[in-house]
This record gives C-alpha cells, sequence and structure tokens, in this order.
C-alpha cells in the first residue's frame, strides 16, 4: 500500500469528502503533504477524529470474517477437470477434422505423406552409405590442403608476394592470341550430382580422405574444419583455394626436412620467409638445369634481379598492345609472376633485335661476371650472342613461372619415356631417380 | 490541493517493472507457460483460499465460489501459452476472477435464481441485514451474538455493498492492493476506486456502529445508526 494517491482533485462536499480523505489516510494513499495536513486537522477536529474512528473500526471488524481453507480434494479436482477440459478440447478438434470434406482431405495428405515418406526411404537406401561423403563432399575434397596450411594469413601472403608459381603458368607461356584458354566459370553442382560423376577410384580417395580426417584429434579436426568455413566465406575465397592448392602441390616438391622445419616456424612471416628462400634455390636450380648454355652459378642472383627489371618495363608495353581477352588471361597470374609471363608470351612472336636491342644488351653485360660475359664473348657473332642473351632470360622467366617438378610429374614424364628408358631409371635408388628425371625433364623441355 | 507523488514514486514509475524477478507468482506462471505442471499447481494452493474467500463474498453459495475459482483457475491454464508478465500475479488472476465472478452475478440475475439464504454447507451465508436485525430485535436470544452471528453480520454489511463496492472492498481488505492495482483488476480508473472504497467504508461504518458500541442495534436504519453515533 505504498501507492500514493492524488487527493487533489477531490470534489466531494463536506462529510463525504473528509471521509473520502480519512479512507485514503487508513489506507496509505495521501501524500506526505496531505497527511500531515490532515493530521493537523484530526488534533483539532474532535468530529473528524471520531469519524476517523469509526471507519477504522469497522474495517478491523471484517477480520472477524471466517476463512475457511479448502480441502485437498478441491486443487485435486481442479486439475483433474482441467486435463479432461483438455482432453475434451483435443477430442473436438479431431471429431471436428474428422467431418468427410476434412477426412477427404486428411485422406490425401495421407497418401502425399505416404508418397512423400517412400520417396526418402528409397533415397536413403539408395544413397545411404553415400550420405556421409555427400554431407561432407565440399569438405573433404579440400580436406588435405589445409594440412601443412596455418592459417589464411599465409595464404594471403603467398599470394601477396607471388611466391608459388601456378600450375597453369608452365603452358601459360604459349599462350597465343588466337590460342587463349579460356576462363569459364565453374557451374556449381550439387554435391551428390558431383558424386555421382565421380568413378569409383575418386570416391574411393574420398573414403580414405574422410577415414584419415576421422583419425585427426578432435582438436585438429576443427582448426581444419574452421579454416576451411572461413576461406568459404572469405572475399578471395578462389583465389586462396587455388593458393592452397598450389601451396599443397609445392610442398610435394620439397624435402621431408624441409617440410618439417617449415611447420616448426613460429610465425606467418618467417614461414613466408622460408618459401621464398626454398623457392629461390628451385629457380635457380631450374635456370641451371634448363640453361641451354648455363650461366655461372655465381651470375643467377645479380642476373635474376636485372631480368626482373627488364621484363618490367617491358610487360607494361607488351600488355597494352595486347587485346583485352589475352590481357584478362595474363591477369590470372599473380602481380609478381604476370611480367615474367607476358614477356615469355611475346618473346616467340617479337624480333629478337627487339626484344634485346644494344643498350639494353649493353645494360646486361654491366652486372655480369666476367665468366659469364667470356662465355657470350665465345660465340660466333653479335646475333649469336644476342640469341645466347636471350636465352638466358627465357630461362630466368620460366624458373619464375614454372611449379617445381613433383614426384608425380616426373612419374608422368616417365611413361613418356621409351621403354628401354624407363627400365634404367628403375635401377636408380630415389634420390638419384629423382635428379637424372629432372635433368632429362628440363633437358627435353628446353628442346621442344 | 496540489497534486503531489513522492519522489520515489515518480523516479520508479518511469522505470518498466520486472515482474518476473519482483514477484515470486509471476515466477512461477512463466514455468507454468513453459509446460511446468508442479508450478501451476503450486500457485493453486497458494491462491485458492484467497480466492475463493473473495468470490465467496461476490456469489451466494460456497459451492458456488469454489466452482467460480475452479473456472478461473481453468482460465489461467488455458491461457498459459500467451501469458505475459505485465502486472503482479494476483492483479492477473483477480483480474480473471473479477470478470468470471461478473459473468455468474449476470446470469444468476438473468435466471432469477439469486439465493441470499444460508447454505447447508455451513460456510457464512448472505442474509439480508435487515433479516438479521429483525431476529436480533427479540426473537432471538442474546447468544445470536455469538462468533457466527458475529461474522454473519459483518458479511451481511459486506452484501449490503453493490457489487463494484463489495469487490474494491475485498480486494483492499482481503489481498491488501493498492487502489492502482484495484483499478487495474477492476477496470477503472483510481479516482473511481478512491470513491468506491470512500463510499463503502462509509457505508460499512453506518451499517456496522451499531454492533461495535453495543454489540447490537435494534435497528438496521442508517439514520438512526448515525445518530446513535453521534449521541455516543
Amino acid at each position: 500500500m505504498n501507492q500514493r494517491f492524488d487527493n487533489s482533485i477531490d470534489e466531494q462536499p463536506g462529510a463525504e469528502a473528509d471521509d473520502s480523505l480519512l479512507v485514503a489516510y487508513l489506507d496509505g494513499e495521501l501524500s506526505d503533504v496531505e497527511m500531515l495536513q490532515l493530521e493537523d486537522r484530526l488534533t483539532g477536529d474532535a468530529e473528524l477524529c471520531k469519524r476517523l474512528h469509526g471507519l477504522q473500526k469497522s474495517w478491523d471488524l471484517l477480520d472477524q470474517l471466517p476463512v475457511k481453507p479448502v480441502n485437498d480434494s478441491f486443487t485435486r479436482s481442479t486439475i483433474e477437470m482441467i486435463i479432461q477440459q483438455e482432453f475434451k478440447q483435443t477430442k473436438s478438434r479431431w471429431q471436428l477434422m474428422t467431418a468427410w470434406p476434412v477426412r477427404m482431405a486428411i485422406a490425401f495428405t495421407l497418401f502425399l505423406a505416404a508418397a512423400l515418406i517412400s520417396y526418402i526411404v528409397a533415397r536413403h537406401q539408395q544413397l545411404g552409405p553415400q550420405r556421409e561423403l555427400i554431407k561432407n563432399l565440399a569438405f573433404l575434397e579440400k580436406a588435405d590442403l589445409y594440412t601443412y596450411v596455418p592459417s589464411i594469413e599465409f595464404l594471403q601472403k603467398l599470394n601477396d608476394h607471388g611466391a608459388l608459381p601456378e600450375k597453369w603458368l608452365r603452358d601459360a607461356e604459349q599462350i597465343e592470341e588466337d590460342d587463349i584458354v579460356e576462363v569459364t566459370d565453374n557451374v556449381e553442382l550439387s554435391p551428390a550430382t558431383r558424386l555421382s560423376h565421380m568413378s569409383d577410384e575418386q570416391r574411393n580417395e574420398l573414403r580414405i580422405r574422410k577415414d584419415r580426417f576421422e583419425q585427426l584429434s578432435p582438436i585438429e579436426q576443427i582448426r581444419r574444419r574452421q579454416l576451411h568455413d572461413e576461406l568459404l566465406m572469405h572475399p578471395q575465397s578462389e583465389r586462396l583455394f587455388t593458393v592452397a592448392e598450389e601451396f599443397e602441390r609445392w610442398l610435394r616438391s620439397i624435402d621431408v626436412a624441409e617440410r618439417t622445419t617449415l611447420l616448426t616456424l613460429e610465425n606467418v612471416d618467417k614461414q613466408l620467409e622460408f618459401v621464398q628462400r626454398i623457392r629461390a634455390e628451385q629457380e635457380s636450380k631450374f635456370f641451371g638445369l634448363a640453361g641451354a648454355t648455363a650461366l655461372p652459378k655465381q651470375d643467377v642472383g645479380p642476373f635474376s634481379d636485372w631480368v626482373e627489371e627488364f621484363v618490367r618495363q617491358r610487360s607494361e608495353r607488351f600488355l597494352n598492345q595486347t587485346n583485352p581477352r589475352l590481357r584478362q588471361n595474363f591477369s590470372r597470374a599473380s602481380k609478381t609472376l604476370q611480367p615474367y609471363l607476358i614477356f615469355l608470351a611475346f618473346s616467340r612472336a617479337t624480333p629478337e633485335d627487339q626484344l634485346l636491342d644494344d643498350p639494353a644488351l649493353e645494360n646486361m653485360l654491366n652486372v655480369l661476371s666476367l665468366e659469364a660475359k667470356e662465355i657470350l664473348d665465345l660465340q660466333e657473332d653479335g646475333e649469336a650472342r644476342r640469341k645466347l642473351a636471350l636465352a638466358w632470360i627465357s630461362n630466368a622467366c620460366r624458373a619464375k613461372i614454372h611449379p617445381p617438378l613433383t614426384d608425380q610429374d616426373l612419374f608422368n614424364y616417365l611413361k613418356t619415356l621409351p621403354a628401354e628408358s624407363q627400365h634404367r631409371y628403375d635401377d636408380m635408388n630415389p634420390s638419384q631417380w629423382r635428379r637424372e628425371l629432372e635433368r632429362a625433364y628440363y633437358r627435353d623441355y628446353q628442346m621442344n | 490541493m496540489p497534486t503531489e507523488l513522492p519522489k520515489d514514486n515518480q523516479a520508479s514509475e518511469n522505470l518498466p517493472t520486472n515482474y518476473a524477478v519482483t514477484d515470486p507468482d509471476v515466477a512461477l506462471m512463466l514455468q507454468v507457460r513453459e509446460g511446468n505442471a508442479a508450478a501451476f499447481e503450486e500457485l493453486m494452493r497458494r491462491y485458492q483460499n484467497r480466492l475463493i474467500a473473495v468470490l465467496e463474498h461476490l456469489v451466494p453459495g460456497a459451492q458456488q465460489a469454489e466452482d467460480l475459482a475452479q473456472e478461473v483457475f481453468m482460465r489461467v491454464y488455458r491461457a498459459r501459452e500467451t501469458y505475459q508478465p505485465e502486472a503482479k500475479f494476483s492483479t492477473w488472476l483477480f483480474t480473471i476472477a473479477n470478470n468470471v465472478a461478473n459473468n455468474a452475478i449476470r446470469k444468476l440475475s438473468n435466471r432469477k435464481e439469486v439465493h441470499l439464504q444460508a447454505t447447508p454447507s455451513g460456510s457464512v451465508s448472505i442474509r439480508p441485514l435487515e433479516n438479521m436485525a429483525k431476529e436480533a430485535s427479540g426473537l432471538m436470544p442474546a447468544r445470536v451474538f455469538a462468533r457466527n452471528e458475529e461474522a454473519e453480520m459483518i458479511a451481511a454489511a459486506i452484501q449490503s455493498l453493490n457489487e463494484r463496492q463489495r469487490m474494491a472492498v475485498l480486494l483492499s481488505k482481503f489481498e491488501h492492493m493498492s487502489y492502482i492495482d484495484i483499478a487495474s483488476t477492476m477496470g477503472l480508473s483510481s479516482q473511481a476506486v478512491k470513491s468506491l472504497l470512500s463510499r463503502a467504508r462509509s457505508k460499512l461504518r453506518e451499517l456496522l456502529m451499531p454492533y461495535m458500541q453495543n454489540g447490537y442495534s435494534g435497528s438496521p436504519n442508517s439514520e438512526e445508526l448515525e445518530d446513535d453515533s453521534e449521541s455516543s
């Protein structure tokens, strides 16, 4: 009864108004000010005081009214009644539903439901063992990519630095305006359709991946799932998936010790630095193996730096001469690797003296060692010198854009060799097998 | 008289009351909403006596009061799924009780079936004060003012109030509701509640004054009651 009550609009006259005020006073509905004012009046007004006592006493008399507690049966019977009522309502709803038009509708609905259930059951049985694969297909297709990928930030850095060449670049240098590899949008098929298009071998591979994934620790499973989900949501999702695939491919081209070292590096910058160092070694190796007349080892570094500047200056000019379709194709390469690709693509269709004019050749000689200059001087004439210099430049470019060879690449290459040669490689130990096959591969590549 | 509200009340009026926190019965009702049947039984046990005590003064006969109380609880249960804690639980419950009682009274008056005689159940009967006064005027010995008779006299005094006054008195006296809560329960303004209670209590004073003074007054006439009170 703490709520005070507004008595200011009381219009009742005389005793009635006083009673109203006294009742509100007794009920604790007056404000402090009104209460004090009334109490002032009460001290000097015996009649008012008498009325107050009369009100209070009559009010107190109401306490004499007996309160007879209800027995427990009231609670029980009320609850039983509520239950019965609920039951009746449910029943009456059902009775309403069983009127004949409703019955027909229900029968029809049941028929449809039965047909739907039959379809679902049949589909369930048909897809049974593949259900899990379909459900997780998008993830399982990529699951192995995440083994060595520490984070999205790492992929982003690999991409930004053009640290890894992509597989398609190997063929891209052959691109001509009339022979453009169309960039088409992949039509997104449902997982069930994708799975149905797969061979038994591919499906089996997926199952192996799934088993492999399930054997991982729960923490690692969560990490890979999260990475996958984050990649899907990333604005550069498609690009970063490609980088992840190239990274996974690239890892297969390095040895176990290097892979282990990479995994133990504490932060993304150090990991990137490590990748770039290994990659530089691979470029150098390519350069040494693929060069028609090998550039002395000490020249590889300075010469690569010079080539980088050289191709960048020209690639812009070349790019401006191309049509939009070709330009679109070049744009698929990272910014770092793009100039090398463009130079290689244009070098086949451009006269050598325009590709490497005399001032550029002189400029190149400035960075070369005496040994390298001597190799050039051994050439018959100026044209032959320019040809060799351009071969070095082209090889430097190829070293940049060619992904390193994996064992699978070498196997594929081995299959192209005559049976006699294949037997010769079979007798080699693994490291010799790889070294010799790589050498043969680059030699053939150079010849082609 | 200037309008004046205490400062703490003014401040609290600006804040919405979280009844689920301040009123344990609201918390119970929210559990009922979530399907907790035990919570409903607990609410029934808390309120059944209070509810029947009020209803007994609104409709004739203890049995009918119990029937109405069951109807009230049934409505509470039916409304559980849409229940919103917008007031104290008791305010909500007695609002339903007020509606149920009003419907019952309307039906009774339509059928001309109002029975104002004592029921065989022995509970407090509602009898016209005139009858009681007649009995007390000499036909009944002094012991008629024993405790039961005292209760009957008071019940009769309450019965002499009109329905709205009676409800306001019962909620104020037995449920200790504020004017605002009574107004909310009965669907009236606070000013109307104030007026109802003022008139009802004045009338109760007039009717019960002779009894308060002498234990008995030979006449229920209000003028005489007033004279008596003035002379004392």
